[in-house]
Formats: structure tokens, C-alpha cells, sequence
């Protein structure tokens, strides 16, 4: 019989490491970021039995963990005065379309970002979007009305360009 | 299917269609001619949904093992100090009661050197035996 962690926390995986990837933009650093979630939601994974949302819970560290990285790297770059490396590397590999995808997700506000790769990328219900994110789905609805406006715009202008 | 494309497209933009109609739009594009920017960007959103972790570990074993070490640890320390206060409580108890035996000791001597100072008092009337023989120059002639 699969333990808690197993039938509900693991499964979650994937869409958290892609959700990781888009945030990083660097597939062995999201790893790492994950790799050290997964730890600390093994550690609790009794607190996190009892919780009514793990899901959320998982977002939530998963989502700090990465900013932790974020900092850390920029603090990083500043001690060593030049340019990320490795992130530029990665940037160079990515297949066009991957490229074009995190281009317009750069230009997204956060909650817009998070709800509209969850919707697309994952291809979550409004409701499971909701509860990823510890937000109304009338939040959800608004934030990734808002990303397709701008997204639509975003492949208009490329039109255009071509 | 140009016209069922731009049909989905719009319920898109206005976020008013729902994950089968967004299914079958990205299924419809990738087999049209035409929308190239739109064909681009959800081969894109395509290729990040197919990639998944490489080297990530289940945490269950090492992590098992790693709690179960830090219990022993943490069992051994209070032992340990445990052990250091009590050690340290019996040492500063045996402290004491050696330096009480000591006082008791000390009193001990105090009592009975009082009992031979004052036995010792009587002494002090000899010096007054050859008072008188000292006030009258007498001076006994053993002749």
C-alpha cells in the first residue's frame, strides 16, 4: 500500500519541476531546487497529511526555494561582477519555440505567469489552478484573461515582424 | 478548419473556452497551414510540458536513515550532558563534604587546645615565686 507522500506528494513531480524550470530557466538548478522541496516535504510529511491543501503547500516552498536561488545567484553576480554564465548557456541551447514561450513569460507580472503556465502548460481546471495557488478562481479567471490579451498582442507584434 | 481554428481562437482570447476546446486548438494548428506565430508558441508550451526530471530521488530511504541518525545523535547528547551534570553535582557534593570534615576537624583541635591553654594557666602563678626574694635583695648564702 503507498504512503501518503507516495500516492500524493510524488506524483507531483513533474509538474513542479517544470513549474521550477520556467521560473530558474535552468533545468539541473531546478532539479536541485526540487530535489531539496521534495527533502523538506519528507521531513513533514506527517504536518502535511493533516493540511487541507498540500498541494498549495508544495507551490508555496517550491516558490521560495526559487526565490532563495534567485537571490543567492544575484548576490552571486554582484561579488563576481559579471555575466551569469550558466543561464546564458541555457538560453543559447533552447530549442526557438521554448525560447519564444519563456520571452513572453518574461514580460508577465508573477500571478499572471503562474496561473497561465499551469492553465497551458500543465493544462489545470480553473479549480486545481486555485488550489496550486492559494487564490480564488475568479483570480484565476482574471489573470489568465490577462495573459492571453497580452499574449495575443505578443504573437501579433511577431507577426507583424515577419 | 481554417474557420473552427479562428472560431477556438477567439473563445481563447476571451478565455471563454474550456481545456477541450484548447486541446483541440493546439491539435488543429499544428496540422493547418498558416498561424505561425501561434503554431510556434504552443509547439513551445508542447516541448516544456514534455520535459520532466532527470536525477531527482525519491527522499524515503537516505532520508530515513539520515532522521534515524539524528535521533541517536540527538539521545547520545542529552546522555551526555545529562551524565556531565550529574558527574559535575556528585563532585561539588563531595567537595563540600570533604572541607565540613576539615571545619569539623579544625573545631575539633580549637576545643581541645582551649582545654590545654587554660589547664596550662596555672603556670602563670610561678613566675610570682621568687617575687619576694627580688623586692629585699635576699640572697640565701649556701655557705
Amino acid at each position: 500500500m503507498k504512503t501518503f507522500f507516495e500516492a500524493n506528494i510524488w506524483p507531483l513531480k513533474n509538474k513542479l519541476y517544470r513549474m521550477a524550470y520556467l521560473w530558474v530557466k535552468d533545468r539541473e538548478v531546478a532539479e536541485d531546487i526540487l530535489q531539496s522541496v521534495f527533502e523538506k516535504a519528507w521531513n513533514r510529511k506527517n504536518e502535511l497529511q493533516k493540511m487541507e491543501n498540500p498541494m498549495g503547500w508544495m507551490v508555496r516552498t517550491l516558490k521560495n526555494e526559487s526565490l532563495q536561488h534567485y537571490r543567492f545567484s544575484k548576490r552571486f553576480e554582484s561579488i563576481q561582477d559579471h555575466e551569469p554564465v550558466e543561464e546564458s548557456q541555457e538560453k543559447e541551447n533552447m530549442e526557438v519555440e521554448v525560447n519564444m514561450v519563456f520571452s513572453f513569460l518574461e514580460g508577465l507580472p508573477d500571478k499572471q505567469k503562474e496561473v497561465f503556465q499551469l492553465r497551458e502548460v500543465e493544462g489545470l481546471t480553473y479549480e486545481e489552478i486555485a488550489g496550486y495557488l492559494e487564490i480564488s478562481m475568479d483570480q484565476v479567471k482574471v489573470n489568465l484573461h490577462r495573459a492571453r490579451k497580452s499574449l495575443k498582442g505578443y504573437l501579433m507584434t511577431r507577426k507583424n515582424e515577419e | 478548419m481554417k474557420n473552427r481554428i479562428e472560431e477556438l481562437l477567439d473563445k481563447y482570447w476571451e478565455g471563454s473556452s474550456n481545456l477541450a476546446d484548447e486541446k483541440e486548438l493546439k491539435d488543429l494548428l499544428q496540422n493547418s497551414e498558416g498561424f505561425e506565430p501561434e503554431k510556434s508558441f504552443f509547439l513551445g508550451i508542447s516541448k516544456i510540458t514534455a520535459k520532466e526530471p532527470m536525477r531527482l530521488q525519491k527522499p524515503v530511504e537516505r532520508s530515513l536513515e539520515f532522521t534515524t541518525w539524528l535521533k541517536m545523535a540527538a539521545a547520545f547528547l542529552v546522555l551526555l550532558i545529562s551524565g556531565w551534570v550529574l558527574f559535575d553535582q556528585q563532585k561539588k557534593q563531595a567537595e563540600r563534604e570533604a572541607f565540613e570534615k576539615v571545619m569539623q576537624a579544625f573545631d575539633l583541635i580549637q576545643v581541645n587546645m582551649e582545654k590545654g591553654t587554660n589547664s596550662l594557666q596555672i603556670m602563670e602563678e610561678f613566675k610570682h615565686l621568687g617575687v619576694t626574694e627580688e623586692l629585699f635583695n635576699i640572697q640565701e648564702n649556701k655557705e
